[in-house]
């Protein structure tokens, strides 16, 4: 005996035990060449909603036999709901997750396998850096349906209150700082939304990331092997980063307690803040408020963080065979450019209407520059630490050489729990 | 007496003594007049017991364990778990920020659940509306309750800075969410906000139990407002308030929803308490043995507050026993 036991989880897991014998049931319907049926449900952003009546026509008219529910749910505390359905054992049959959350859930189990899926679709039409965030040592856990470059939007009401001209393609972090600063008029309007709210740490990396690369820093070391977060060059970019805030007070007084979605977008929208980094996510909300002026441009040097979503099948799923039918219907270009409200992960559905008008080509050209933060197990805690201490820095407990030198021994610890 | 006269009958296995008949005439009696009841109410006690214990039992194991999912497949690590917790120097501001989130809490509901039953209780007329309207927040779902707070302390664009600066108190104008010195403050009044009114009908409905009499009586006897309240309002509202105390204490050890929608536990986890630790542990770090673990220890101080509870609630219903005497 090496102490090593079988929890009896037939108790605590009764229903995702019942749902895999649903899955083995239609993997040998499948097998026999049966169609699959039932519904399928789906749990996305709340982005959503409004494309769900036109995806489940469209695919109604090809699969009648199979139903779609889909599940739009807000984006704070989205990870949360899903790991509670899935360690309780009633997942959706596919849920859509952001790129930086694929390798902890998969790495827990709690994706399966999307390989069959993957050898059926064109890779090479699918965005690189989207595509890539879906895999997990070297196995797709997730298809992607929306890519995610990040470009900077500004508010042309704010500018023109002070006199700074719109920032241009191929402006520099230098720019940035002198333009979020020269917006800045403290207590009417600020240059920079800067989000360091937990509940909403994809927008948080947003902005990070970039910075962090442009310093020439990175989270972990070109192994994965070990945390690269203090360095100096990450030192120094988590002093940039937070400088908008401690140091030229050109980013509002909630900072860190605030999200883009819940506390930056309206602020933005309110012509209080000049300038917000985002994705296409952002885009298509600023087209819904034509009184709001804006536009966007590229990020300072070029450099961004690829986000996006990608479609996974929770283990324990009910309905696994409907589930992979939907993920490659959705990947098929047609499909994707007329079902996707966001920028979509297909290469070719961004060649259709309507994402080859002019107002999406920014995202095109932002695309061969976008990073992915690193796909490995343990990468939500971590990046929870990292944001954690960052917040320190923002609120004072820490200088950026503590907080990167608190990450570093928590992503060590994190790295060695999941080794 | 009973034991030294039932004892060697039993265990000697002859026949019964003439002393043991009358003990086993008052069991059957007993068994009459009980047994069909207990045998009625035995299902439903043997489910509770089942759907309280087994978690229970399930979360000890797992406390001593390392969890690995989506298996659950368990190994037995000991006392690390407990180690790694009590080691870290996290846990001892996590306790003091625990701490004060419950007293806070209970101060607070406590306080104003106590003033408005007071208020209501003077029965001055017009004021049933009120009454009603200050149930409310209790009615909100909470989840409401809190993005409504959160959009209230919102520091740069919020209606109560907006409200202070419009009245020129520019320096009151705080960052109620964006500080750790501010934000352990705004969560709680949010979250005492929406359960005074719970405080307050428990403390309204003791208060229109106590006999007029007496407050009349002492009137009589020259007793200003503050004797009466300090006297007769007070000492008739003890059991009352200790119970709204237990309650109130295990209410905020177990919050979660507030502080997870107006701070998310942060800044700089300025507001994260122990049961969001247990939440972020075992659904954000997937951490399953230590998330136990904390529970475990959070369940010691709940027991702890029940045991307390238990003495209450007698205590209470020894005084409602002996008024109606």
């Amino acid at each position: 005996m090496d102490g090593v036991m079988q929890w009896p989880r037939r108790h605590v897991l009764g229903g995702m035990l019942a749902a895999g014998a649903v899955a083995a049931s239609g993997g040998r319907l499948a097998a026999q060449g049966k169609k699959p049926s039932g519904t399928v449900t789906i749990w996305v952003g709340s982005w959503w909603a409004p494309q769900v009546p036109l995806t489940q026509k469209l695919w109604q008219a090809d699969y009648p036999d199979v139903q779609l529910a889909f599940e739009p749910l807000p984006i704070n505390g989205y990870l949360d709901k899903f790991s509670t359905a899935a360690l309780g054992g009633t997942p959706p049959d596919i849920i859509d997750v952001d790129t930086t959350w694929v390798s902890t859930v998969a790495a827990k189990g709690l994706l399966q396998p999307l390989d069959d899926v993957a050898a059926k679709l064109d890779v090479s039409d699918i965005s690189k850096a989207v595509w890539n965030a879906g895999r997990f040592k070297g196995v797709q856990y997730a298809i992607p349906a929306r890519g995610g470059p990040e470009v900077y939007y500004y508010n042309k009401t704010v500018f023109d209150k002070a006199g700074v001209p719109y920032p241009q393609a191929g402006w520099t972090h230098d720019d940035l700082v002198a333009i979020a600063r020269k917006l800045t008029i403290k207590g009417e309007q600020y240059g920079m939304g800067v989000p360091a709210d937990l509940s909403d740490p994809s927008n948080v990396l947003s902005f990070f990331c970039p910075i962090l690369w442009y310093f020439g820093g990175d989270f972990l070391t070109p192994d994965e092997k070990a945390p690269a977060i203090n360095t100096p060059e990450a030192v120094k970019a988590i002093t940039y980063w937070s400088d908008f805030y401690v140091k030229y007070g050109a980013a509002p007084e909630g900072t860190p307690n605030f999200s883009t979605t819940r506390d930056l977008m309206p602020l933005f929208e309110a012509n209080k803040v000049g300038l917000i980094s985002s994705s296409s996510n952002t885009f298509d909300a600023l087209l819904q408020k034509p009184n709001v002026k804006w536009g966007a441009v590229l990020a300072p040097d070029k450099i961004n963080r690829a986000g996006g979503w990608t479609m996974g099948v929770p283990v324990g799923a009910k309905n696994p065979d409907g589930a992979k039918l939907f993920l490659a219907w959705l990947a098929r270009p047609e499909i994707q450019a007329q079902v996707m409200n966001r920028f979509p992960a297909s290469l070719k559905a961004r060649k259709l209407p309507p994402w080859n008008e002019p107002k999406w080509q920014i995202f095109v050209e932002a695309e061969p520059d976008a990073r992915s933060v690193p796909s490995v197990a343990g990468w939500f805690e971590m990046q929870t630490a990292i944001l954690t201490n960052l917040q320190k820095v923002l609120v004072k407990q820490m200088t950026p050489q503590q907080a990167a030198d608190a990450s570093a021994a928590e992503m060590k610890r994190i790295i060695a729990d999941n080794a | 007496m009973s034991l030294s006269r039932a004892t060697p009958g039993r265990l000697g296995g002859g026949a019964p003594r003439e002393a043991d008949l009358p003990l086993r005439q008052s069991w059957r009696a007993r068994w009459r007049e009980w047994g069909p009841g207990y045998m009625l109410v035995a299902p439903a006690v043997v489910l509770i017991l089942l759907m309280m214990l087994y978690p229970v039992l399930q979360t000890l194991y797992f406390s001593v364990s390392r969890v690995q999912l989506p298996s659950f497949r368990t190994t037995f690590v000991g006392l690390d778990n407990f180690a790694r917790i009590l080691s870290s120097p996290d846990t001892l501001p996590l306790a003091q920020r625990t701490l004060v989130w419950v007293a806070g809490i209970v101060v607070f509901r406590i306080s104003l659940g106590l003033a408005a039953a007071l208020v209501f209780n003077a029965r001055v007329p017009g004021t049933v509306w009120l009454r009603a309207l200050v149930i409310l927040p209790w009615t909100i779902p909470s989840v409401v309750g809190a993005n409504l707070w959160r959009w209230i302390f919102q520091t740069d664009s919020g209606v109560l800075n907006q409200s202070l600066r419009a009245w020129g108190l520019e320096s009151w104008a705080l960052n109620w969410l964006g500080s750790p010195d501010t934000a352990m403050l705004a969560v709680i009044v949010a979250y005492g906000w929406a359960g005074f009114p719970f405080v307050m009908l428990l403390i309204l409905a003791r208060l229109q139990g106590v006999p007029q009499e007496l407050y009349e009586a002492a009137r009589i006897d020259g007793a200003n407002a503050w004797q009466l309240f300090r006297y007769i309002t007070l000492p008739s509202l003890k059991s009352v308030l200790v119970v709204a105390l237990i309650l109130e204490i295990v209410s905020g050890l177990n919050s979660f929803d507030t502080l997870v929608i107006m701070t998310g536990g942060g800044p700089a986890k300025a507001t994260q308490i122990w049961g969001l630790e247990i939440y972020k542990t075992g659904f954000g770090a997937f951490n399953l043995g230590v998330a136990s673990a904390l529970s475990v220890l959070m369940f010691i101080a709940v027991l702890v507050v029940f045991v307390f509870y238990g003495a209450a609630s007698r205590a209470a219903q020894r005084q409602r026993r002996e008024g109606l005497a």
